[in-house]
């Protein structure tokens, strides 16, 4: 609707201008035909009816948009007004300190006001309108802009994919301002829009009711005209006592209808008239000016010139008949005139809109220009004719832009005009690469043989991304597997770094170690061979080469993704500090190379190295020789942009361009860009390599190694270890995400000696779409997937009850390892005919880690956590540092959801999609939601990782994740520790913290708080396993849960769930600690909620009691009420 | 036969449209309540039947839906039958005002919720009312009220009708002979117009199954307190759980009960003709 009448407005506005154009020559040519005057009214009409939006260059009228002037106006006004909000809010000195952020690494206390979040929370963007590049992005995000997702990664992806630099969004400075600029245009648009709806809406009830009216008028007259005689004298002329004078009716069928009382002589003249409009249409005309001047009602200059038209005709008409008469009869036609325009008269037609009537129409006018009546010259009437053509020209079609203007460039320019390379410099700098290496090479990345030495896996990189490497052993470069994680605590000695690089003639890898910052060296089998002294400062690694005996390093300083100030961006430059080091494999001597602006390094492993830099304003590609350890040749290219990461193969760089999900290639002789994959796939930015001639890429998207032959065009895709399902597997499990697997693939393949395929979650799938998914897999009787790892989600209840499952005890292993498990867990896994249905993964229980000294602070007793209402009377009470008062109901979802476990409405779930559980952690602690969510590199959170190294080199992997957050030792209260695998991250076997952990070893652990005394501690349980009965290989599946369950049980990473002390594995146990004879209490007394009511229930009765409205007896009855319904209906 | 014939081209296409999307998909729910499970579709006889029968919340459903069917029904047809009466006695049965009277017929359900939630605090109903006894009942209170407030007016307009084809000379010969007004409407008004009514009880029957939305919109809650847990919880609940043999279970002997209750009043009361 909004178009429509855009439309419209926009033609009625200009309109205005061909109105003004015609009045003007109107009057100046008053004198001449008024025949003519009315042709200029066509010029009006012709302009108001046409609709197809044609722009003529050489219109002098200006070409708006009027929805973007409203969208504009509205948005400098929200501009303003939003600053000026927030400034009043927080204060002014507070607001500028919040937005510069980089004065804040220091002094974080000051800045506790969750001025971001609270903004946040009342700023919506809708992404469908601004992230156009990937549609799916839209459903990602489309959501209230939550800076503190838990799914960083999607989040950082989608942001930059859409060209957005996300690192601008989630930090202070100028966050506020970018993002609510971003919103608040983004809002005027939408409020100009629907502003627009509205007035269009208004706009046709106005044209309704118009042409309504006219078609009534039009059926009331024939209506009334029925009674009319024809009249002798002509075949279309009627009598009719209906008016005094006459007129003419009928658009097809044109009539005059004359009065009775008009007299015998005035009849010619008055015939002659009328028969005067029938002969120019007249009738026609009116009907249709009365058509636009119903579309345009609104328009005021529409309405003057529909009146003076009308006049116009009555003119034109008039001179039409004088023209044959004398001057006597003239006055005689004056007369007649004049007698027959007595106002006032009995005339049902007085005032009538498309009714030619004769008389009335300005009288007066009309005599004097019969009086004035002469013909005038030619050269008048062509004078004016010449003025109409152009005012047409002018005016009549609005103006187009001044690009439009510009000649059509015919391609997008692919030509890449500022190459200027010579054929001799190609030859030098660019030899043809004729390697036969074929995409064959992916092959060997297959996971398969363990001879190769091959290993697939999959990586949590910092920010959790995932990280895929693989060796090619048989070629002479590659990527490197490596495992880590929870899977293989062997492997997670290798390097905290996210790249490796392999060195052929020596044979080994480099990494580069983040929390040492120096280049390690490993053998192929992942042993430690020596660390060079040399410390290079920087974030991470983008390249290295080999050449001779030096290694050259690519690296960066800042984080594409991270938390830091952003930098300048010129031309689409980004300076992350990239730096080029040289280190001598020798003696290690360290030395930083002088070339600046380096974007990104392509390295085959002999021969040139080449660097693809921005220098001096200009991108170009620089041959940097190893010999002389400078550039010896540089090409400026100007059209690719920045890049992801590019290679040069021959006289061709290939490159991934930053905003798209490309590949391109770029002919360094012809200047010419081509586009040879698209929807690449997510390619994270240092992940592609050459070999000879084809490039190996990581698709990140789909986790595939990717190989693309350059002289083929062809792809061929290597197969990550999750996604490899084959006909050939024994067994096949389904798991949401790859590292929830507590046991690698690997090792489950080995110790079981089946070929295991796991089958997980792509991508772009959402997490609960997938288990739901698998569950419909499960129990539509899919026979591929043999055993599922799943949630313990409502439907879990109908696995316990009907048993949609294979009996696990058919295994007596099985049995006894169910055996092992507290009574409440083992209890819970079988169905009422005593069945095993499942196996857990990984059990964990939320516990409070209370600081009792904070507590008696505060003046509270230390028994608040004693149960749930009475912790939240005591909440009531306190005040947060900003003096609010930090309780709100809020906490009693966040507290029902923890017992509830898993509620079917996922927004109840602790995470930080859900903004209760923000606004509780923000409670707690404001200053941090300036530097994001948990993946920051800010530094009291630590690394964004689950698991940290300590000073001798350990690994600990911990068990809070959002709660460890809460970091200031002096005020916080407590924090609920939701994955209570507090046991594995040695929290209780090193006794030396880095200093932000120290807190939670002064803290004290409870059980949460009860509901009630009878309502049971519950536990929650995260992954279960399922064996499909439905399945190939049930039997095989019951063997490698085996295995697994024993892995668990040794490596401890299944949580606390055994009974017996001994079964606690002591590598990873410290049973002897209080901690965790404290949470082993917990957790023995405890049950299963293995399924969860929908947060309504809990929520609905807190939310009463927490207003006043209900007691806590009939709250309690009420929630038992309904979970007895739900469990027994 | 002949007229048969005639019907058939016209009845034809509706009822085939009845069949296909109407009578043979029931067939298929019966046929579901003889299965375990909609997934592994293994042929049990009737065990469902007895889970379902036995099922202490399939009894409440039952019983709250019989108590509310009876006491809406009722109260909706005595509340009809007298304010037709009294428009046929004081306001020669206006057109106006049976139009009025029709409006909140017509109002969606949505709108008019939050207004009633203000006229029976759903706080007070939902945790306040007895827990066991006859008090229980009180939760269906305000569907009620809402039931009565809706479908008032359609009666109204189709007992009004009905009493104004009552022959006027019946009526004049009754007041001749000292009925009064009452006994007017109960010997003479309401026998004569007994079809009538049956029609508009069925239709109110019909109805108060379909007030379950507006109990829902109301309780905002899949549980509503004990009296008020219709059979469209249940069904809906197990829904939610993909429990279809429960689900159609609940169904066919709801349908059975439903349509004997049904066949029994109209041969009653082609009995009674």
């Amino acid at each position: 609707m909004e178009h429509i009448f855009n439309r419209i407005l926009e033609i009625g506005i200009y309109s205005g201008f061909v109105i003004a154009a015609v009045l003007i020559i109107r009057l100046l040519f008053r004198k001449t035909s008024k025949t003519l005057l009315c042709g200029l009214w066509l010029l009006v009409g012709l302009r108001l009816a046409f609709f197809v939006p044609v722009e003529s260059s050489l219109s002098i009228l200006p070409s708006i948009s009027l929805e973007n002037k409203v969208a504009e106006s509205i948005y400098s006004k929200e501009e303003k007004s939003l600053s000026s909000e927030l400034e009043e809010r927080f204060g002014k000195e507070n607001l500028t300190e919040v937005i510069d952020g980089d004065k804040n690494q220091d002094n974080v206390e000051s800045t506790e006001k969750s001025i971001i979040q609270d903004s946040m929370d009342t700023i919506t963007v809708s992404a469908s309108e601004y992230y156009e590049l990937d549609p799916s992005l839209s459903e990602d995000f489309d959501r209230n802009l939550s800076l503190f997702s838990s799914d960083d990664k999607n989040y950082y992806r989608s942001l930059d994919k859409a060209g957005v630099p996300a690192k601008k969004l989630l930090q202070g400075d100028g966050a506020v301002e970018a993002l609510t600029k971003n919103n608040a245009a983004m809002s005027a648009k939408e409020k100009a829009k629907s502003l627009f709806n509205v007035l269009g809406f208004v706009w046709l009830a106005g044209v309704s009711l118009f042409l309504g009216y006219g078609i009534l008028r039009y059926l009331v007259y024939r209506k009334k005209l029925e009674t009319s005689v024809k009249d002798p004298r002509g075949s279309n002329i009627y009598r009719t006592d209906m008016t005094s004078s006459a007129f003419v009716f009928g658009i097809i069928r044109p009539r005059i209808y004359l009065g009775y009382s008009v007299k015998e002589e005035e009849i010619g003249h008055i015939l002659a008239h009328e028969k005067e409009h029938i002969r120019r249409k007249d009738n026609w005309f009116k009907a249709i000016a009365y058509v636009l001047l119903s579309l345009y009602w609104f328009v005021p200059w529409v309405w003057i010139s529909y009146i003076i038209f009308g006049r116009d005709i009555e003119l034109a008409c008039d001179e039409a008949v004088i023209r044959k008469l004398d001057p006597v009869k003239r006055a005689d036609y004056a007369i007649t005139l004049i007698k027959n325009s007595i106002p006032g008269s009995r005339d049902y037609f007085s005032r009538r809109l498309g009714m030619v009537p004769f008389g009335e129409n300005d009288i007066e006018k009309r005599v004097e220009s019969i009086r004035n009546y002469r013909k005038r010259p030619v050269w008048m009437s062509a004078t004016a004719i010449m003025l109409a053509v152009s005012t047409l020209v002018l005016f009549v079609l609005p103006g187009c832009s001044s690009e439009d203007l510009l000649p059509d460039s015919g391609e997008k320019s692919e030509k890449v005009e500022d190459i200027s390379i010579k054929e001799k410099d190609l030859e030098e700098y660019f030899p043809e690469k004729t390697g036969d290496s074929t995409p064959g090479t992916i092959k060997n990345l297959h996971y398969a043989n363990e001879n190769e030495s091959m290993i697939n896996a999959m990586e949590i990189g910092p920010y959790g991304e995932m990280f895929i490497y693989t060796l090619s052993l048989s070629g002479k470069m590659g990527y490197i597997n490596i495992k880590m994680g929870q899977e293989n605590r062997k492997l997670l000695d290798i390097n905290y770094s996210n790249f490796l690089y392999f060195d052929a003639d020596r044979d080994c890898l480099y990494t580069y170690n983040t929390l040492s910052k120096k280049i390690e060296v490993y053998s192929r089998d992942y042993e430690f061979i020596k660390e060079f002294p040399g410390v290079i400062d920087a974030f991470e690694i983008k390249e290295m080469a080999v050449r001779g005996d030096n290694l050259y390093i690519l690296t960066v300083a800042k984080d594409r993704y991270g938390m830091e100030e952003t930098p300048e961006t010129e031309n689409g430059y980004t300076d992350y500090g990239e730096k080029l080091y040289k280190m001598s494999l020798d003696n290690g001597g360290l030395q930083e190379l002088d070339i600046q602006g380096i974007i990104t390094m392509s390295d085959d492993h002999k021969g040139y190295i080449y660097l693809y830099s921005y220098r001096d304003g200009a991108y170009s590609l620089d041959v940097f020789d190893a010999s002389q350890d400078k550039i010896v040749f540089s090409v400026e290219i100007q059209k690719a942009g920045y890049v992801k990461a590019a290679v040069v193969i021959g006289e061709k760089i290939y490159y991934a361009p930053d905003n798209a999900r490309t590949l391109c290639s770029l002919d360094l002789k012809s200047g010419k860009i081509s586009t040879l994959l698209n929807d690449f796939g997510i390619l994270h930015q240092y992940d592609m390599d050459v070999n000879e001639r084809s490039i190996l890429f990581l698709d990140r998207e789909k986790m595939e190694i990717c190989s693309f032959d350059t002289e083929n065009g062809s792809v061929t895709k290597g197969n990550g270890e999750t996604r490899n399902v084959n006909e050939e597997n024994d067994v096949v499990i389904a798991v949401n995400e790859p590292w929830y697997l507590p046991v690698s693939v690997e090792d489950m393949s080995k110790l079981s000696g089946m070929s295991v395929g796991v089958y997980s979650r792509p991508e772009n799938m959402d997490q609960m779409d997938f288990e739901e998914k698998q569950m419909i897999k499960l129990m539509a009787g899919d026979p591929d997937v043999d055993i599922f790892i799943l949630y313990t989600q409502p439907y879990c209840a109908k696995l316990a009850s009907d048993g949609v499952c294979y009996p696990l005890n058919n295994s007596e292993k099985l049995i006894e390892e169910n055996a092992k498990y507290f009574d409440g867990i083992s209890d819970y896994f079988k169905t009422p005919s005593g069945d095993i249905w499942g196996m857990p993964v990984s059990v964990y229980g939320e516990v409070m880690v209370g600081y009792p000294e904070n507590i008696k602070k505060a003046g509270l007793s230390e028994d608040i956590f004693k149960d749930y209402f009475s912790m939240m009377e005591a909440l009531k009470t306190i005040k947060d540092r900003n003096g609010v008062f930090i309780y709100s109901y809020d906490y009693g979802q966040i507290l029902m959801s923890n017992y509830a476990d898993n509620c079917l409405n996922k927004k109840t779930a602790i995470s930080y999609d859900n903004p209760m559980f923000r606004n509780y952690m923000e409670s707690m602690w404001s200053g941090w939601t300036m530097y994001g969510g948990p993946s920051t590199n800010h530094p009291y959170m630590g690394e964004a990782v689950n698991s940290y190294k300590d000073s001798n080199g350990n690994e600990h992997r911990l068990a809070v994740i959002q709660s460890r957050l809460l970091i200031n030792p002096e005020t916080t209260l407590f924090h609920m520790v939701y994955e209570n695998d507090f046991f594995n991250t040695g929290f209780l076997i090193e006794e030396n913290f880095e200093n932000e952990y120290d807190a939670l070893k002064n803290g004290k652990i409870y059980p949460l708080p009860l509901l009630s005394e009878d309502y049971k501690q519950s536990v929650g349980i995260a992954r279960v396993f399922v064996v499909n009965p439905y399945g190939k290989n049930k039997e095989n599946a019951l063997k490698l849960l085996e295995v697994i369950a024993e892995e668990i049980r040794k490596n401890g990473s299944g949580g606390v769930m055994y009974k017996d002390f001994d079964d606690y594995s002591t590598e990873h146990y410290d049973t002897t600690s209080d901690i965790f004879k404290t949470i082993y209490d917990i957790n023995s007394n405890a049950v299963v909620s293995g399924f969860g009511l929908s947060g309504d229930y809990f929520c609905n009765e807190v939310q009463e009691y927490n207003k006043g409205n209900i007691d806590l007896d009939t709250a309690i009855k009420s929630m038992q009420r309904k979970e007895d319904a739900f469990r027994n209906e | 036969m002949n007229r048969l014939r005639k019907w058939l081209p016209f009845a034809l296409p509706g009822l085939a449209g009845f069949c296909v999307i109407y009578i043979a998909p029931f067939f298929e729910t019966t046929y579901y309540s003889f299965l375990s499970d909609i997934f592994s579709k293994v042929f049990v006889w009737f065990e469902n039947y007895g889970k379902v029968l036995k099922n202490e919340y399939f009894r409440l459903a039952i019983r709250n839906t019989g108590v509310f069917l009876v006491a809406g029904c009722m109260s909706v047809m005595l509340v009809s039958v007298v304010v037709s009466y009294c428009l046929m006695m004081f306001l020669r049965n206006s057109s106006l005002i049976k139009g009025i009277m029709l409006v909140p017929f017509l109002i969606p359900s949505a709108a008019v919720v939050s207004a009633w939630t203000m006229v029976f605090d759903p706080i007070y109903f939902s945790y306040k009312i007895p827990d066991q006894g006859a008090g229980v009942f009180l939760a269906q209170v305000p569907v009620l009220a809402i039931f009565i407030w809706k479908n008032c007016g359609l009666m109204i307009i189709i007992i009004n009708t009905a009493m104004q084809r009552v022959p006027d000379n019946v009526i004049e010969a009754s007041k001749l002979d000292g009925a009064g007004a009452v006994k007017r409407l109960t010997k003479i008004i309401l026998p004569t117009i007994r079809p009538n009514l049956l029609f508009a009880l069925v239709l109110t029957m019909a109805e108060s199954l379909k007030i379950y939305k507006d109990c829902y919109l109301y309780y905002k809650t899949d549980y509503p307190p004990e009296g008020a847990y219709f059979l469209q919880n249940y069904m809906n609940n197990h829904f939610a759980k993909l429990d279809y043999e429960i689900l159609t279970t609940a169904t066919v002997i709801f349908v059975a009960v439903a349509g004997i209750a049904v066949a029994i009043l109209y041969r009653k009361d082609r009995e009674y003709n």
